[in-house]
This record gives C-alpha cells, sequence and structure tokens, in this order.
C-alpha cells in the first residue's frame, strides 16, 4: 500500500515508482534535480487504525457526561466526570476529558502537551549585551530590566539542552555589575574628566 | 537536561538556522527535534514506527551564493583600483574595501568547504517535516545515515548512533 506520493520538489513532478524503486532514484526524470530517497516498513504497511465505537448506555450503567446515550468507561481524573471512550484522553497517567486537557493546556499544567518554551536566559543576556555593542547610553533602562526579569523567571522551567539557570544566574550578577559600572563611568566623567 | 537523560541520545548532527539552531535527540521509539529560535526553544516529536520516507532534496542555494559572493567581490576589486590612491598610507578606504573582500572571501571559502546545499524531509502518512538547520547535503546524509537503521529496527536490534560528546 502506498501512503504518499512523493513529488520533485522544483518541478512538482510525481516521482515515478513504488517502495523498491524508489530508493533507485537519484534525480528528478523531468528537471533534474537531485533527490536522495530511503523508503522505510511504515511506507508499505497498512496505516494502524483503531476504531473505537463507544457501546449504548444500557439501563443501570452510567452514561458519558457528553455523550449520554453512550456507556460511560472511566471518570475524568480531575473533574470526575463519567467519559466514554471517545471522550477519554490518556495523557500520562492520567484519563482526562476534553474540557480538562483544553484547560491545563491553557494553564500550562500538562508537562506532555508541552511544545516550547522561552528561554529568559537569553532574553536577559541580549538585554546585557546589545547595549555594549549599539548604544550604551540605555544601559540604565536595559540592566534593570534585564535584573528584574532573571528574578521573576528565576523558576520558570528550564532548556531541555541548555543550563539556562546557571546562565539566567551569570546574567543577573552581570547585570548589576554593568549597571554599577555604567554608574561608576558616569561619575567618572562628570567629576574627574570634566565632561 | 536532555544530556543527562538516558533515555536520549544526541545525534551528532548540529543545525543552524539564521536565528538559531536545532539538535536531534534519540529515544528508543520517537525522535526529538528541540529548535532554539531567537529565544524560543520548540520541541517536536516524531514516532519512528511512524516515519515512512526520508529524503535529501537538494537546492540551488549553492550556485546562488556562490554567484552572488563572486559578483560582489568583483565589484569590490573594482572599487578597489578605481579609488585614487593618495598620498596617506593609511588610506580609510582602501582599509575598509580590503576588510570587505577579505570577509566576502573567507565565507566563499567556507560555502566552499560546507559542500552543496540541501535539505532532508521526514514524512509521515500525515506530515512531512523539514529537519530544521540541516542546509547541506552533508550534514543530511549524515543524519539520513544515523537515523535509516533507527527507523527500519526500532525495538533496538540496530547499532544505535554513537553518543554526543
Amino acid at each position: 500500500m502506498r501512503s504518499a506520493s512523493l513529488q520533485c520538489h522544483r518541478c512538482n513532478t510525481l516521482l515515478p515508482g513504488d517502495a523498491t524503486t524508489l530508493p533507485s532514484i537519484t534525480e528528478c526524470p523531468l528537471c533534474a534535480a537531485p533527490v536522495t530517497i530511503q523508503v522505510f516498513p511504515a511506507y508499505i504497511q497498512p496505516p494502524a487504525t483503531s476504531l473505537v465505537v463507544p457501546s449504548a448506555v444500557q439501563s443501570g450503567e452510567a452514561s458519558c457526561f457528553v455523550h449520554t446515550q453512550k456507556r460511560a468507561v472511566i471518570p475524568c481524573d480531575r473533574c470526575g466526570r463519567f467519559l466514554c471512550v471517545l471522550c477519554d484522553f490518556p495523557i500520562g497517567n492520567q484519563h482526562l476529558c476534553p474540557g480538562c486537557v483544553e484547560n491545563a493546556s491553557a494553564k500550562k499544567e500538562l508537562g506532555e502537551l508541552e511544545n516550547h518554551r522561552v528561554r529568559w536566559d537569553l532574553v536577559v543576556w541580549y538585554l546585557l549585551v546589545v547595549p555594549v555593542v549599539s548604544c550604551g547610553w540605555i544601559i540604565p533602562l536595559t540592566a534593570p530590566t534585564a535584573f528584574v526579569l532573571a528574578i521573576l523567571k528565576r523558576q520558570s522551567p528550564p532548556s531541555l539542552v541548555s543550563r539556562s539557570r546557571l546562565w539566567l544566574k551569570l546574567g543577573m550578577i552581570l547585570t548589576i555589575l554593568e549597571f554599577v559600572g555604567f554608574i561608576a563611568l558616569m561619575v567618572y566623567l562628570i567629576h574627574f574628566a570634566n565632561f | 537536561m536532555l544530556s543527562h537523560d538516558t533515555k536520549y541520545t544526541r545525534l551528532k548532527v548540529r543545525g543552524r538556522t539564521l536565528l538559531g539552531s536545532a539538535s536531534y535527540w534519540l529515544a528508543a521509539d520517537h525522535l526529538l527535534i528541540v529548535e532554539l529560535s531567537s529565544v524560543v526553544e520548540r520541541y517536536r516529536r516524531i514516532a519512528l514506527k511512524d516515519i515512512t520516507v526520508m529524503t535529501i532534496r537538494g537546492t540551488r542555494l549553492f550556485q546562488l551564493y556562490l554567484i552572488l559572493g563572486i559578483v560582489l567581490l568583483l565589484l569590490l576589486a573594482t572599487l578597489f583600483v578605481v579609488i585614487p590612491s593618495t598620498q596617506d598610507p593609511f588610506n580609510y578606504g582602501v582599509v575598509i574595501l580590503g576588510s570587505l573582500m577579505g570577509f566576502i572571501v573567507v565565507a566563499l571559502l567556507i560555502h566552499l568547504v560546507r559542500g552543496p546545499t540541501a535539505y532532508c524531509e521526514l514524512q509521515t502518512r500525515v506530515q512531512t517535516v523539514r529537519l530544521p538547520g540541516i542546509t547541506r547535503r552533508r550534514s543530511s546524509e549524515q543524519i539520513l545515515a544515523l537515523l535509516a537503521p533507527v527507523i527500519r529496527n526500532p525495538d533496538g536490534t540496530s547499532a544505535h548512533p554513537s553518543r554526543a560528546g
């Protein structure tokens, strides 16, 4: 079974062949655009469909909160509403209803649904470095902003690939040094260098 | 951190984007793509058993950048010749032009060393994911060579890619 057609990225021609012949194609037959193709077992295997049909509720059985004609199989771990197999969202070790998933997702309470994080350490470092290399006069504005951000975001979830907490602490120290250094420079220029 | 997590192995392929970078982490049953775009770190998880096709598609950017660089270099060289020489041995115009030409030559050399441009795509039944930061044929082939055996045997019977330092 063919899962999806492969097209040339340049001329959109359909690349001819099946799972066995596609890997031998090195360029588009029409426009000669170079292409390397690797086909994996999932390409020929039929899709694993799991058609879940909730059974109708019988007398004496609990019904789903949303689909009142369907038999409930599990309660929501957050709100306790009864759920049928369609409404049950197994996330991690929990079984949640669609409403709770939506709320938890909006409040970022479910780590499993997290798909991005803001790197506050980088924000602080940008605020530290950019004024130094561009216009030093904005340091009285950027250094306190960076410091406050570093304080407020010190407990925010860290990066998955970098030591962001360490960089944030280092940034916090440097913002103080930058600010003090700037004040010292101003005092020197005004009082001692007759600036 | 993922580097301390024994479930994940970092693939020795590093992607560079205009405003960030990308790294690739392999678990027993999925590939995790971590893309840093300016100050936001994005995560994308792709189940290995769902990957149907991997393609490396060559682009013309290599030739385009090469031509652009050479044209710019020729323009600057023309300016270099046209600028009238002064008695002052430290001519600012010459210094700036020379620096620019030097910068372009270095950039062109790096471009040539990195080789032809290409991008790599992972295809599942429902989506096509272009691997972020993979812009050269060499790195595309590298990641394909690392991933192909694992996708074919997602249960871990294949040789596991070496861990990055």
